[in-house]
Parts: structure tokens; sequence; C-alpha cells
């Protein structure tokens, strides 16, 4: 069997306007435990019953936050007078407090952006199950810019 | 021989925190780079600390201080020292260059 831990690979996503994002290729099952947890709150499953009767459900406005948070080590982006927004090995609530403070519309871009990074690694994940043991496993291609 | 103190650092596998660092000295001598610091209990990762490459990061304002650990030696009580190798300059995003103070 193969290993089951990944390198620390970082990719580059090119997006509009010259900027990138650069993302962590896989996530640990910590960082995947951590995205779940993110990407869920708690429902009551019927009124009236005792208080351990929840169950999760997924959080639609955060599941997406939650996975650029889990894949985004830094990015490009600065601010009004050029000044770089520093994401790099901030604390998770600094980078959140930045991504809730770009305009929605590029927002949206990094999300999308980084749904589709999870999306190609996911695949690529699922491809390497099929390869029988002992071939060669090939390099994942993600929307990477380098 | 030239040092530099700092307080915060990191032990980087890759951009993962390997350890923290509170307190360090770097100092360089004609055998070159070495560091001596001490590692924060609960935020030392074993399995990372054991992957190679290691560096030592040593953030400033603006950018970073980085150097690839060729040996690593970690004492009880949580103090550390390893010998580095060239120390590079980092930008804000991560880029780095070589410096001069080879």
């Amino acid at each position: 069997m193969g290993s089951r831990v990944r390198r620390p690979d970082i990719d580059t996503i090119a997006i509009s306007g010259g900027d990138t994002l650069t993302v962590k290729r896989f996530l640990t099952a910590a960082e995947f435990r951590e995205l779940v947890k993110a990407s869920t709150k708690p429902v009551r499953l019927n009124a009236g019953t005792p208080a351990g009767d929840l169950a999760m459900e997924v959080d639609p406005t955060e599941s997406g936050v939650a996975t650029v948070l889990a894949y985004l080590v830094d990015w490009t982006f600065t601010d009004f007078d050029g000044r770089p927004l520093v994401i790099r090995d901030q604390p998770r609530a600094v980078v959140r407090g930045f991504l809730d403070a770009i305009d929605a519309e590029s927002y949206m871009e990094v999300q999308r952006a980084i749904q589709a990074h999870d999306t190609a690694m996911r695949a690529f994940v699922d491809g390497e199950k099929k390869i029988p043991p002992g071939a060669q496993v090939p390099e994942p291609t993600s929307r990477s810019a380098g | 021989m030239r040092a530099i103190r700092g307080r915060v650092a990191a032990l980087k596998w890759g951009y993962f925190d390997a350890a923290a660092v509170e307190g360090y000295a770097v100092t360089k001598d004609a055998d070159g780079w070495k560091v001596q610091g001490a590692l924060i209990p609960g935020r030392v990762d074993a399995f990372k600390l054991a992957q190679r490459p290691l560096y030592f990061v040593a953030p400033f304002k603006g950018g970073a201080w980085r150097w690839e650990i060729l040996r690593l030696s970690t004492l009880d009580g949580g103090q550390f020292s390893a010998t580095l190798g060239p120390m590079t300059t980092e930008d804000r995003h991560g880029i780095t260059r070589p410096t001069t103070r080879h």
C-alpha cells in the first residue's frame, strides 16, 4: 500500500485581474474534519423532544466559506492603496475577516475557484483508488497557474 | 559573529507549522547559521517535525527570514537547536529570494 500521507504541496490558481490564489493541493484529515464542522449546524429534530435529539445539517451560507478557509494559503489581493491584504500564516479569524471585507463579486470568484479546485482534487483521489497496486500514479491537475 | 534574536518563529514543513517557537537566537559564524530557542508546549506536531525538508521561519514586519534546517536537536524542557542552511528572505506572499546576509 502506498503512503497515506501527502506532502504539503500548493497550487496557484489564476483568477481575474491578474490576481492569484495559493491553495493547498489536498486537505489532511484534521483539515477535512474542520471543514465538515464549519459547514454544518445543529437542528432540533422535533419541537418538544429532549435537548439531546439534535441532528446536523449542511449550513449553505457557511459551507462555501469553510471550503475557502480550508484550502486558502495566500493571495495577491491588496487594499485601495496597494498594500497587501496579508493572510499567509494568519489566524483563521483574520483570514475570515478579510474574506468578509472584500467585495461580494470577488468573494464569489474566490469561492468558485476553490470549489472547482476541491472538485478536481476529489476526482483525482477517486481516480487514484481505481489504479491497480504497483501502477504509476499520475500528478493531479487543478486549474493551477503554476 | 552576527545574531538575530526574536520572540515569534516557527519550524515549518511546507505550509504547516511543525512547531511554534517562543524566543530564539540565530547566530552566524564561520561554520554557518545556527539557531537555539524554545518550542511552545502543545504546539509541537511530532509527525510534522519528523518530516523533511523543515524550515526555520522568523517573521518580521513585511516578510520573514527562512532557513532550511540541516540538523535539528530537541532537548527536554522544550529547548531546541539546529544548524541551518543559507538564509533567504521571504516577502508577504511567501516568495523567497537569496539574501546578501549569507
